[in-house]
């Protein structure tokens, strides 16, 4: 091979490197582009003028074209240029309308292909396409719903309700995100992996079972199953899988439906099962909400080798400590119990796993290693660290100290901003409202003819938008009195002042509430700040104002 | 270049120019190819490979090397999280060379099969041609003058396929 150093790119006749590489290297570079580049490299030589026809990766991205009609015309061209010989190996496919789908998922799926990625930004609440659950060469399947409005609570999103199950033998892994199964009708069964008989990872992300009474994976291969950022659980989550070896659970909604805010399985039965990762957000309820439920979940997966649980878990089976010390315990013979510390917030750690819970995980499992990382607290034996004290130690404990000060203040300088991102979205809401309904009671100030009804129901609104976020009050209230008196101040142009008392008086005595309240600006450390954490570092000087706890 | 650390077993390369590296076995295991040769016994003391240069084989060996060294997937999650990020950022900085270089170890990873470092070369020749006109594609790649279309042709293909150039 030709060892120039001289990288000058004019040599005229030396041999180009890229026409020596194999044509399933350049189709994989071609892989890494779209669609379109990937054609347009057609223009480039003689050796790719048709190298792009037969490349068997095939991406689509519907946003780099103006619109629809341009995306439709351009995937029909390609299609219908393209090597019909040649097999599709993977099809990735980024749109927002539905309709060329179906032609391209239809080409793939004549073409033996192995993979297909789908990512859908929709704007519609519709059915999801059920033509892409029938494959009988796909191995690799990954559905992305974008939802952008779901924060929003915009009704957008795609329900899958299939009555049959999948028609994919061969599908070996599958990642819904963002879908919803069902259509949040209630007493709904939904049992669509029965044919994925060599299905082995089952990925459920941000997906919602809300309304379903069971929602069933009977899957004899199936070796891992994730169920993350799960908005809503079904009733029961029959889980048939005798060679489940991993098991990975978030338990975090946020919903206060009793049925639907945990995952319950219905039967165990895990005879492979190794290793159980289970993390619970105790998001807005007691730390006790969950514990029986956990405990029912625990009773399934007995035979699991190593579990890992998250704080928040461990907070949950603290929270009844009597009780726990009288529960069997469920796990015949742990290897290794950890307890993750990541993504703990500081108020939130624990120095200790009590004994009582601790006894409860481990009865059976003499032999097994207990894992807790904690930068503060030594773990494992804390009686016998006392007299542990050498200088490496305390030079060792004082670096712990300070990696975790690094770590409070980044956490704080994080909440700070989230909370600043959120104070100022708040603000600039109640600022809209009030805006829109003081012009609405200036209009009917202005008619000289008010409607008292009207008005009663502004100051209800006036009241409840005011009251809605405590830590922002003061500053609001300031702004809506400012507001008031100017409009007050124009009253006797339009009505006389017996109309006047009658609308103070079915806007509800807001003077009378104001004394309630701070009255002005400067006082805004009196108001209870809620969503704020406690003990922000006071080093953060470019905190506001109204964060100062 | 010669590691004097651990008593694991060595590898030599030789590469086209003469150079021989000593390796660690299992920063060769990285090459499904040299793992095959090892496997089937058929490599000798000095795996002489007549069509990588030492330029090429030292960057070959270097990305080996850190991705032997990373911890691979394995129960504890966070550690996973940071060793990935850590690949990625050396990743990011193994790929800021030269076109020529870039196409010559991907030439050499392909003979070797070493999936990964295939991959990254090629999406980074695909980052660096993506959005480029066929003028400056030609260029990056420095494409055979010999193998251009005429201007005839060239116009013909851009025709035919004008529906992708809109």
């Amino acid at each position: 091979m030709d060892l120039l150093q001289d990288d000058s790119t004019s040599i005229l006749g030396e041999e180009d490197r890229i026409s020596n590489v194999p044509d399933e290297i350049i189709y994989r570079i071609l892989s890494c582009l779209d669609m379109k580049y990937a054609v347009q490299t057609s223009a480039l030589s003689k050796t790719w003028k048709n190298t792009w026809t037969s490349m068997p990766y095939l991406n689509f991205n519907s946003h780099l074209f103006r619109d629809s009609l341009h995306f439709d015309k351009f995937v029909e061209h390609a299609l219908s240029h393209r090597n019909n010989h040649k097999n599709v190996s993977t099809v990735e496919l980024k749109f927002t309308l539905p309709y060329t789908v179906k032609r391209i998922v239809e080409y793939g799926y004549l073409h033996n292909i192995r993979q297909l990625t789908l990512v859908w930004s929709i704007k519609k609440f519709i059915e999801f396409p059920r033509y892409i659950f029938k494959s009988h060469t796909l191995k690799h399947l990954n559905i992305t719903i974008n939802n952008p409005r779901r924060n929003y609570g915009g009704n957008y999103g795609t329900y899958l309700i299939s009555k049959s199950a999948f028609d994919l033998p061969a599908l070996e892994t599958l990642t819904f995100s963002g879908m919803l199964f069902g259509n949040g009708s209630w007493k709904t069964n939904l049992d669509l992996f029965r044919k994925c008989i060599n299905l082995k990872d089952l990925i459920l992300h941000r997906c919602s079972m809300h309304g379903l009474e069971t929602f069933s994976v009977f899957a004899p291969q199936l070796s891992n199953l994730t169920i993350i950022d799960v908005i809503a659980f079904p009733e029961v989550f029959e889980v048939v899988a005798p060679k489940l070896e991993n098991l990975t659970a978030s338990i975090s909604t946020r919903g206060g439906r009793s049925s639907s805010d945990f995952l319950q399985l219905s039967t165990g039965g895990f005879d492979s099962l190794d290793k159980v990762n289970l993390s619970l957000s105790n998001y807005c309820y007691g730390k006790d909400k969950f514990f029986s439920q956990l405990l029912n979940l625990f009773q399934k997966l007995g035979s699991a080798k190593s579990l890992i649980l998250n704080v928040d878990a461990i907070q949950t089976l603290s929270s009844k400590l009597d009780q726990i010390s009288h529960e069997p315990c469920p796990f015949n013979n742990l290897k290794c119990l950890k307890i993750d510390t990541t993504r703990v917030k500081r108020k939130d750690r624990i120095k200790t796993v009590p004994t009582q819970v601790k006894n409860y995980l481990l009865q059976n499992s003499p032999n097994a290693t207990f894992i807790m990382d904690l930068p503060l607290v030594p773990k494992k034996r804390p009686r016998q660290q006392v007299y542990d004290d050498t200088m490496a130690k305390k030079v060792a404990k004082l670096e712990e100290k300070i990696q975790n000060q690094d770590e409070v203040i980044a956490e704080q300088k994080a909440n700070i901003k989230i909370l600043e991102a959120e104070k100022l979205q708040h603000e600039k809401l109640i600022s809209h409202i009030i805006k829109g309904k003081m012009a609405e009671l200036t209009v009917q100030v202005e008619s000289g003819n008010p409607d008292y009804e009207l008005i009663h129901l502004m100051g209800v609104n006036f009241k409840s938008v005011i009251d809605l976020i405590p830590s922002l009050m003061s500053a609001m209230v300031a702004k809506f009195y400012s507001q008031y008196e100017e409009l007050k101040s124009r009253f006797f142009t339009c009505i006389d002042a017996s109309q006047w008392e009658k609308i103070e008086a079915e806007l509800g005595n807001l003077r009378n509430y104001e004394r309630t309240c701070p009255n002005n600006t400067q006082s805004q450390s009196d108001v209870p700040v809620a969503e704020l954490p406690r003990a922000l570092n006071p080093s953060s000087a470019d905190m506001s104002s109204s964060s100062k706890g | 270049m010669s590691t004097s650390s651990s008593s694991s077993k060595k590898i030599v390369l030789k590469s086209a120019d003469n150079e021989t590296f000593e390796i660690d076995e299992i920063v060769a295991l990285e090459s499904q190819a040299i793992k095959n040769m090892i496997e089937d016994e058929c490599a000798d003391n000095v795996i002489p490979l007549g069509n990588i240069d030492s330029k090429t084989l030292s960057k070959i060996i270097e990305y080996c090397k850190k991705h032997a060294e990373s911890p691979k997937k394995d129960d504890n999650a966070d550690i996973d999280e940071k060793a990935v990020e850590d690949l990625k950022s050396f990743d990011a900085e193994f790929a800021k060379v030269d076109m020529p270089l870039i196409q010559d170890i991907l030439m050499a990873a392909n003979f070797l099969n070493i999936d990964n470092l295939i991959g990254l070369m090629c999406r980074t020749i695909a980052d660096r041609i993506k959005g480029k006109t066929p003028e400056e594609i030609r260029k990056i790649l420095n494409i055979n003058k010999n193998d251009l279309l005429s201007p005839e042709q060239e116009a013909k293909a851009r025709e035919e396929n004008s529906w992708a150039f809109d």
